[in-house]
């Protein structure tokens, strides 16, 4: 995957420092990406994303943009990390990929002020020692600038090396662009509620069409008569007209009234997200979506059409030690939460049983035929040989194991004592047995 | 005088009008006919080298769910979308050791006829489909197939019931599972299950077959291992 690019602009002749005076220039920019993130007044950073088209090209559309809608001049860089790109905007240049360090090098080393992370003081001391470009501080051993010049200095050394790339914070969408219905009647049905939807979903589109937008995520705002609020954010297809967004609504309302544990609703909110240009949306500039997916999504939506959202699912690795708890679904098309990648000590290591047993209590016997239980010590009480399940026995050619495993012994409602053992069967299957207060069962079948 | 207005009197263009960069190349062949990328180990049983209108694949075999989870290792991992249609009691969390991107695979839950409504609904878009044969008709199954044939959809019939026409089928002969061992006599056995190589043969619908070892997880190929215990 080739990595985002970053655009710098900077208005060299900007004087004022004022935000509110700087708004007529974002609104110019605007119309080219709705992604900005301000800088300062006079110099905005655009995440420019993979195969967005020609960087070149790009970057003339902006500066003829803000000379004609502002009339003010524009100087522009492109490279990889926002320090770079913030220095190649200086001259007006576009750094090839990959290239920030090698164009960070020759640089002299007050620009290093510029990241914000090291003063005067620091650049004058490293002049002294005969430190006079970004590429000599870079080839400084890092743990020496740390302890000589402190962590921030450290810092400002990756940066310079074109080796810590920070996230642009983008502008937020703004709370004008979100829509409400207040229920004069609460609404206690769905067909209410949705009945509302359809009007709201439709003043949302006429809202984005009308500022040239297009959203690919809608956030659903429930609130209750009580005062409670559920909301939950969906991806929706930028092309999406109302009837689909009103369905998308509808559903949600759906889950939320027909579990139960809802209220009655005194009003629905929609806010859009992850704003497009409404020409991008169309050609998919921003999200590169060929025809192959646009048409698989558009199959798997209509699927989710037929059968209710629940039931297509995407399945997301959580953490857990037990296998029920390695994994988590949740309703396709839905925003995918942000990723729990803690390792877990504990957790059954790869491959998984790729098939659940069914849970039912087998006979786990030794060579004398007696029931192989677990000792307190964590071993078993003699070499298991053979299981019965369903009264099927079967030899066991080898095996591993047991592994204890004690979860929240800390809360009484939900503290799990079991022990895990593999093994291989003579009909060539293999399984994973857990023993919990002395009983066994199939857990999980390895095929 | 909006902006749009005065962007059109000066002849602007915006970021939507610009030209999209050439798709980088990467390391996934496509061919001319509609295929859909597989693994390497997988391609070598595939008439093609990638997966094509109908493959089959026998359910009842000790290792078919690894073989799946390999088979849709390779069209996940090329960013395809792939729909699991009616196939409950799995563990889907296995399927990301086989190599299978998670955020592609679509699990379907559906039963009886909304499952055929589902399904035909699928096959009219998604690269990839699997579909239990066990819940069509051989009318139904024949009408599926046609259907993913003109959309380019690849099926796969997770094969309980035999099916007709499949472009391929595939058969696990052997599992063998890898790093449990005999533990005769002892109270705590040592080793733990840590891969499976799988003997798959593929019969060809014009006659050919092909026989190949999959190691679905990765894992040591016997013959790789030395054993500490020998050397002494």
């Amino acid at each position: 995957m080739t990595p985002a690019r970053t655009v710098v602009a900077w208005l060299p002749d900007w004087e004022s420092e004022d935000q509110a005076a700087f708004e007529p220039v974002l609104e110019a920019l605007d119309r080219i990406t709705p992604y900005i993130e301000v800088l300062e007044p006079g110099r905005v950073a655009i995440p420019l994303r993979p195969l967005a088209g020609d960087e070149a090209v790009f970057c003339e559309a902006l500066i003829d943009t803000v000379q004609g809608l502002v009339d003010q001049d524009c100087l522009t860089g492109v490279a990889d990390g926002l320090f770079a790109a913030l220095m190649a905007a200086g001259t007006g240049r576009i750094v090839p990929p990959g290239g920030d360090a090698a164009f960070l090098a020759p640089l002299d080393i007050a620009n290093l002020t510029a990241t914000g992370l090291v003063d005067e003081e620091t650049v004058e001391t490293l002049r002294h020692l005969g430190i006079g470009t970004l590429g000599a501080f870079c080839a400084l051993p890092g743990a020496a600038v740390a302890e000589r010049f402190g962590a921030a200095a450290r810092q400002a050394q990756q940066l310079a090396a074109g080796d810590l790339a920070r996230p642009l914070a983008l502008r937020r969408a703004e709370a004008e662009l979100t829509v409400r219905v207040d229920a004069a009647e609460p609404y206690a049905t769905v067909e209410q509620a949705a009945f509302a939807a359809r009007p709201l979903a439709e003043r949302l589109l006429a809202t984005l069409t009308g500022r040239g937008l297009a959203c690919t995520r809608v956030t659903v705002t429930a609130h209750t008569v009580r005062g409670l609020a559920r909301e939950r954010t969906w991806q929706v297809d930028p092309t999406a007209d109302a009837v689909d967004l009103a369905r998308r609504v509808r559903w949600q309302l759906d889950g939320w009234l027909t579990a139960g544990g809802t209220d009655a609703l005194a009003a629905i909110e929609l806010a859009p997200g992850g704003l497009l240009n409404i020409m991008d949306a169309g050609r998919g500039l921003w999200e590169t979506k060929d025809a192959a997916t646009a048409r698989a999504e558009a199959a798997l939506r209509h699927a989710q059409g037929l059968l209710g959202p629940d039931n297509l699912r995407i399945v997301l690795q959580a953490g857990g030690r037990d296998l029920a708890e390695q994994y988590d679904q949740i309703p396709w098309g839905e925003t995918v939460p942000p990723h729990r990648t803690r390792p877990w000590p504990g957790a059954l290591p790869d491959p998984l049983p790729t098939r659940a047993g069914t849970g039912e209590h087998v006979a786990v016997l030794d060579a004398a035929g007696s029931a192989v239980a677990v000792a307190a010590r964590g071993d078993l009480s003699a070499a298991p040989v053979l299981v019965a399940v369903d009264g099927e026995r079967t030899p066991i050619l080898a095996w591993a194991g047991p592994w204890p495993v004690t979860e929240r012994w800390w809360d009484p409602e939900r503290a799990r004592r079991y022990a895990r053992l593999q093994v291989l069967l003579a009909d060539g299957r293999a399984a994973l047995l857990y023993v919990e207060s002395g009983r066994w069962s199939v857990v999980g079948w390895y095929d | 005088m909006t902006a749009a207005a005065l962007a059109a009197q000066l002849g602007l263009r915006t970021a939507g009008e610009l030209a999209p960069a050439e798709r980088a190349s990467g390391g996934v062949v496509t061919s001319s006919r509609s295929m859909v990328p597989v693994t390497s180990d997988i391609a070598r049983l595939l008439p093609y080298g990638g997966l094509a209108a109908a493959t089959a694949l026998a359910a009842a075999r000790v290792g078919a769910t690894s073989l799946l989870w390999r088979l849709l290792a390779g069209p996940t991992s090329a960013g395809a979308w792939c729909a699991v249609v009616g196939l409950s009691g799995m563990y889907p969390s296995a399927a990301a050791a086989a190599g299978v991107d998670l955020a592609r695979l679509v699990l379907v839950e559906a039963d009886g006829p909304r499952l055929l409504d589902a399904a035909a609904a699928l096959a009219g878009g998604v690269p990839v489909l699997v579909a239990p044969s066990a819940a069509f008709t051989p009318i139904q199954e024949r009408r599926l197939t046609a259907r993913a044939r003109r959309s380019g959809t690849a099926i796969v019939w997770w094969q309980t019931r035999p099916v007709a026409g499949a472009d391929a089928r595939l058969e696990v002969t052997g599992a063998h599972w890898q790093g449990l061992r005999a533990n005769t006599g002892r109270r705590w056995g040592a080793g733990r299950l840590n891969a499976c190589g799988l003997e798959v043969a593929a019969r060809w619908r014009g006659g050919a077959s092909r026989q190949a070892t999959i190691w679905p997880y990765g894992g040591d190929r016997p013959g790789n291992v030395i054993d500490l215990r020998r050397r002494r």
